[in-house]
């Protein structure tokens, strides 16, 4: 559809207007609020409602305060008709419709509204006709293109209904899939999984069924078997195993009694042996007796024969005891002569040491007190002495003072030298003094002098400012050194180098007394030493006592100590020799003490092996007496003769045993034995196990469980089909529906392919770059851009990138539709898009050729690359 | 005259995994309810007794419930009845014919015979049991009984249970029944009738008129050639004649086996008609083979008529996959139902899946009948 005119009057502000549509692009211009939108709003109008209708936007079309019918009158053209329609809303009402073309004709009111949209439904796709209707701000949101007419371009003939049709399809296949499948493609646990569990559990009980009746089979059989084998095995036991037994024990009863016998004779020959062996020892213990007797007769006189010469050694040590005994007494007299002796000695050199220390600490003694008094006499001197060391140096720094102050005035004073030519008094100062003829006077002028020549003259010299001030520290350096004599207490430097000479000879003595009193005293304190004194004092006086001093007057100490030195050795010499006479006396006792005690147990041995003959003898005696020697005699060889008879016996009935062959019988007794209580265990197990199993089987029997397993098996059956089906049900879902979404998909791609080719084909151009992308969605809305990597939805695009791809997208939708297409209206768009982007915009409208592009602009120049010329709104 | 009844095989307790739901509960109490009905016919017919040759439970352990029923459905009858023991219910330790709750609580009319000494239940007639004492007999066991008894005066009959090796074809099994030494026993001892249990197909055994087989008195499997009755046996008063055998229905259930052939829809709808047809569904049992070519159309037809039909049988048997079926993807077929695009290109790929002998085949068959299914609702 394009229009080709429009003409409106009294439409809201616009009182007439006109425009002619007659390129492709139309680009019309007018400022703001006046009535651009009005004019797409009232051509809408026209195509879409009827002149009498008295809707809120039809009476919104009357221009205020005015009372007056509002125009719209639209030529049109289609594919199929060309045509004008004139409606006038609100007052003065009319409709017209004149059709040019194929047919010319002219209807008026409701009818030729009625004809209007008859004429123009079967070629208008009014969906893209809002679709591709920009208003302001609209092109902010993704405009869905989705309509008939571009179903048709994009290649998919009568997809709309097939759509439908399709998704109810798919929409079955889905509610059948999702009965059997999760919506994330997992197998449901109800029905398919519970099923599965359910042939699971059944076949585990079909198998415990069949374990159970196969373990009853077995039960079975193994009960036959034991009701067979019972009679078989009590005939058995009750025949040939009873009859072996009773056979094997009538042999062993005959062999028991010849074991009777045997015992009986044994224990006979064993009576007989034993009285047998009792005569022979009997006779044994009377010889042994008489021989017992025999030996201790001999012992004791043996013992009387060795007991004389041991008394006589005895006697013999005894003797030389006593001698060893006396030698020891002696020696012990002589070694205490010898102590008394060194003691003497020991006294005596004693005494004289302790003479001598007295001595010793007496003299130093006298000694310390003299040092003290010079120490004291000393200390008073220096007392007396003002001057300390201090203020010597004080002087003597003073002194120096002065004599450099002298010596500089000296060297930088004014000098004046008289030198006489006759005998001349010279007055200087206060003094006078008198010249020889060549006589001279010298005098160093720091101050003015007036040296007066007689009466002839008086000459003043006047120094220099500088001498007088090297005077005055003179002066200066005189008074101090006359200040520190006078605090020293002396009267001048001489004096004072006197006194410091005194106080360092006071203080020698002073160190010296210390160094004196340290060596005397030796660590102690004057007291002390005078106390060791008296206690050498009182020493020598003890010692003394214990000497006689007269002997000892002319000897001298070397001779005292080789006293004592002989005594001891003498002393020691004599204590060896006691020493060993002890040791020897010792010996002697030791050897007598043994022999002693040797000889009284001989002796007693002897008296007891003495009281020993008189008990055996005695006891013979007694025995004789009760049963004489040839009595045993007889006993023992009657008893020898009753052995031999029962050992006769014995051997008879071992002979008759022998016969018999014990072994034999007691193995046959024992296998009879053995396999008779074999069979009486087998018997008795067997029924045991036959009760049992009657029990068990009773037990199972009333149970069911044939006919369980049957019920199982079959139920088992039934699951296990409809398992199958189920699960071949699953399959084909499975594969419908997948092969559904795959080709959906596919088509839906292959559907959107040739918009989103135009769309981007123009991107292309806008965004100068072959690098760009747009996806659409099944409305054919942009839903993402992509530049090189950047890939943005629709939302976080910037506006003027949305408002853009809106404009691109609506041309694309324009350009596919051709010839059924419906005019792009772009009203006040593209406000965010920047100069550069607007005018390759424009550029691409304006080569939209074969579309109807109407252009609604505040701002003409922004659609100058367009090539149109714009059309003025007031100008029309 | 003597006249008895003779029935078999009552396999009491049997389970059926194709009986689904409460078909299950109504096999086993027919299975009891036709005890009755064999109870009335004694005494309409007047017999003087009833032998039982061998299985009457399905197994030597039958659940405790199915023991309480057929002793109350034994009560039933009034007149003698001698149960002998088969190879499903021997009288092996713990068994049920041999346990106290049954034995002990049997009416009096009825004894388990349990040995081959002759029973008397009539003037004039021995009844000589040969019962299975063991669920592996190691040699034929009911001809040596045969063999064992002496002609008498009286009319003489042995009841007893197992396979002939002229009608199983089985000839090494060692508890198999040599037709001929059977024969000639019967003939030796003067025998008037030999009462046999284990088939269940009623069955008159070999040339001489006097062996039979009653067959189950309800069927079992659609195997079964003539099941569902009870015999009225008349013996007359001289060996000379032969017995007179009167085969009366007595069972209410019919197992059906069917094979479709089919070449195109109308057999679809003629086998169908013919199976709604069908009167006692509730009590038939079919099992239907299918065989022929069919397209996808057909092939999901014919899935949706059984499962449609199941619950109204006592049974609709079918093979979970039609192995024998060629289902043809017929791509006119297909395009004959106009899908969408997508929809249309997914068809495609999975009839070339199903052409092909990849292992998705069969799920893609499966699918491609789901898609055709789901069209045609869509299109509703």
């Amino acid at each position: 559809m394009r229009i080709r005119r429009v003409r409106l009057e009294h439409v809201r502000a616009i009182e007439t207007c006109e425009l002619d549509f007659t390129g492709d692009v139309t680009v019309v211009h007018a400022p703001n609020e006046r009535g651009k939108s009005t004019v797409i709003d009232a051509i809408r109008l026209a195509l879409t409602t009827k002149a009498t209708s008295k809707s809120a936007v039809v009476r919104g079309l009357t221009p205020a305060g005015a009372d007056v019918g509002s125009l719209v009158e639209l030529e049109l053209e289609t594919a199929a008709v060309h045509l004008t329609v004139r409606k006038r809303y609100n007052r003065d009402v009319e409709t017209v419709l004149t059709v040019h073309a194929p047919q010319a004709a002219t209807v008026t009111g409701d009818e030729a509204h009625d004809r209007l949209r008859e004429l123009l439904d079967g070629d208008v796709d009014w969906t893209l006709f809002d679709a591709l209707w920009l208003p302001q701000g609209r092109a902010l949101d993704a405009v869905g293109l989705a309509s008939d007419t571009l179903a048709r371009q994009l290649g998919d003939g009568g997809a709309v209904d097939d759509a439908a049709h399709g998704d109810d399809v798919l929409a079955r296949v889905e509610v059948a899939y999702l009965t059997l499948f999760t919506p994330t493609g997992r197998r449901r646990k109800d029905p398919l999984g519970d099923l599965d569990a359910h042939v699971a559990t059944l076949r585990e009980r079909r198998d415990e069924l069949d374990a159970q009746l196969a373990e009853l089979d077995e039960d079975i059989a193994t009960l036959a078997e034991l009701e067979r084998s019972l009679p078989a095995l009590q005939a058995e036991f009750d025949g040939p195993l009873r009859e072996a037994l009773e056979v094997a024990t009538a042999a062993a009863d005959t062999l028991g009694q010849l074991d009777e016998r045997r015992r009986a004779c044994v224990a006979e020959l064993e009576a007989a042996d034993e009285r047998c062996k009792a005569g022979t020892e009997a006779v044994e213990a009377r010889r042994a007796a008489i021989d017992e007797l025999a030996r201790l007769r001999t012992r004791i006189e043996e013992r009387d024969a060795d007991l004389v010469p041991a008394q006589e050694r005895l006697d013999e040590l005894e003797g030389a005891l006593t001698k060893a005994d006396d030698e020891l007494r002696s020696l012990g007299d002589e070694l205490e002569a010898r102590r008394e002796a060194q003691r003497r000695a020991e006294d005596a050199l004693a005494w004289y040491d302790a003479l001598q220390r007295h001595a010793q600490l007496d003299h130093r003694q006298r000694q310390v007190t003299r040092i003290v008094e010079d120490a004291r006499q000393a200390a008073a001197a220096l007392d007396a002495i003002v001057a300390d060391e201090d203020m010597i140096a004080a002087i003597r720094a003073a002194a120096r003072d002065l004599d450099r102050a002298e010596l500089q005035r000296d060297a930088a004073a004014p000098t004046l030298d008289v030198r006489a030519r006759r005998a001349v008094d010279l007055g200087v100062e206060d003094e006078t003094v008198a010249l020889e003829p060549d006589g001279a006077f010298t005098r160093h002028v720091s101050e003015p002098l007036t040296v007066r020549i007689g009466d002839v003259a008086d000459i003043t010299v006047r120094p220099a400012a500088g001498d007088r001030d090297a005077q005055r520290r003179v002066e200066d350096a005189r008074r101090a050194l006359a200040e520190a004599c006078a605090q020293a207490g002396v009267a001048d430097v001489d004096e004072a180098d006197r006194v410091d000479a005194e106080r360092r000879q006071h203080l020698a003595v002073l160190r010296a007394r210390d160094d004196a009193l340290a060596s005397l005293l030796d660590g102690a304190t004057p007291a002390e030493l005078a106390a060791a004194s008296d206690e050498a004092a009182a020493e020598a006086a003890r010692a003394a006592a214990r000497v006689d001093g007269d002997e000892l007057a002319d000897r001298d100490r070397s001779m005292l100590v080789d006293d004592v030195e002989r005594a001891r050795a003498a002393t020691e010499a004599a204590a060896e020799a006691h020493e060993r006479a002890q040791q020897q006396r010792d010996e002697h006792a030791a050897a007598v003490a043994a022999w002693q005690e040797q000889h009284a147990n001989a002796q007693a041995e002897q008296d007891r092996d003495r009281d020993e003959e008189a008990r055996r003898r005695r006891a013979l005696d007694d025995a004789r007496e009760a049963v004489s020697d040839a009595t045993l005699d007889e006993r023992r060889a009657a008893a020898r003769e009753a052995a031999d008879r029962a050992q006769a016996a014995l051997d008879a009935v071992d002979a008759e045993r022998a016969e018999l062959d014990a072994e034999r019988v007691q193995l046959e007794v024992t296998t009879a034995r053995n396999a008779h209580e074999t069979a009486r265990r087998q018997l008795a197990d067997a029924r045991e196990r036959r009760a049992r199993l009657d029990a068990k089987l009773d037990a199972l029997g009333s149970q069911g469980l044939g006919e369980q397993r049957g019920h199982v098996r079959a139920e088992l059956e039934r699951a296990e089909i409809d398992l199958r089906r189920l699960t071949q049900r699953a399959d084909a879902l499975e594969l419908l529906r997948g092969a559904l979404l795959a080709a959906r998909e596919e088509a839906t791609r292959t559907y959107l392919a040739p918009l989103r080719d135009a769309i981007v084909q123009l991107a292309r151009l806008l965004f100068d770059t072959d690098d760009v992308d747009v996806e659409l969605d099944e409305d054919l809305r942009i839903v993402r851009r992509t530049i090189g990597t950047a890939r943005l939805e629709w939302d976080q695009l910037s506006a003027g990138a949305r408002e853009q791809l809106a404009i691109l997208s609506g041309l694309a939708a324009a350009r596919l539709a051709g010839a059924d297409g419906v005019p792009f209206i772009l009203d006040d768009a593209l406000g965010y898009t920047d100069p550069a982007r607007m005018e390759r915009i424009s550029a691409l409208i304006g080569q939209s050729t074969g579309v109807q592009v109407i252009v609604l602009t505040c701002v003409p120049e922004r659609f100058r690359a367009t090539g149109v010329v714009p059309t003025p709104l007031d100008a029309a | 005259m003597v006249r008895f009844l003779h029935t078999a095989d009552w396999q009491l307790g049997m389970t059926r995994h194709y009986l689904r739901g409460e078909a299950q509960g109504r096999f086993a109490q027919d299975r009891l309810d036709v005890i009755v009905r064999m109870a009335d016919l004694a005494r309409d017919r007047e017999c003087a007794f009833v032998v039982v040759a061998g299985d009457v439970f399905d197994t030597t352990h039958p659940d405790r419930r199915t023991v309480d029923r057929a002793l109350d459905a034994l009560r039933a009858f009034t007149v003698p009845v001698l149960l002998v023991a088969g190879n499903h219910d021997a009288l092996v330790p713990g068994a049920v014919l041999r346990a106290p709750t049954f034995t002990q609580r049997l009416p009096d009319t009825v004894e388990i015979v349990a040995d081959d000494v002759p029973r008397h239940p009539a003037d004039g007639v021995e009844v000589v049991g040969a019962p299975w004492r063991s669920k592996r007999p190691i040699g034929d066991p009911v001809t040596p009984v045969c063999a064992a008894v002496t002609p008498t005066a009286a009319r003489r009959i042995v009841v007893g249970h197992g396979g002939v090796d002229d009608l199983s074809g089985d000839f090494d099994d060692p508890a198999i029944i040599r037709l001929a030494d059977l024969e000639a026993a019967v003939d030796a001892s003067g025998i008037d009738y030999v009462a046999l249990g284990d088939r269940h197909s009623t069955t008159d055994v070999g040339r001489t008129g006097r062996i039979w087989y009653a067959g189950a008195p309800e069927p079992t499997s659609e195997r079964e050639v003539d099941a569902g009755n009870a015999l009225v046996v008349d013996l007359a008063d001289s060996r000379d004649t032969p017995p007179t055998v009167d085969v009366v229905p007595v069972g209410r259930w019919r197992f059906v086996e069917q094979l479709w052939d089919l070449a195109g829809a109308a057999d679809l709808t003629r086998h169908f008609a013919a199976l709604d047809a069908r009167d006692a569904k509730a009590r038939t049992v079919v099992k239907i083979a299918v065989t022929g070519v069919v397209t996808l159309e057909q092939a999901s037809a014919l899935d949706d008529g059984l499962d449609a039909r199941a619950d109204a049988f006592g049974a609709l048997q079918r093979p979970e996959r039609h192995r024998d079926l060629t289902i043809v993807v017929d791509e006119d077929e297909l395009r004959g139902h106009p899908l969408p695009a997508y929809v249309a290109t997914a068809r495609d790929r999975l009839v070339a899946t199903a052409q092909g002998t990849g292992p998705d085949a069969e799920a893609a068959r499966d699918a491609l009948g789901l898609l055709l299914r789901y069209a045609r609702e869509a299109r509703r």
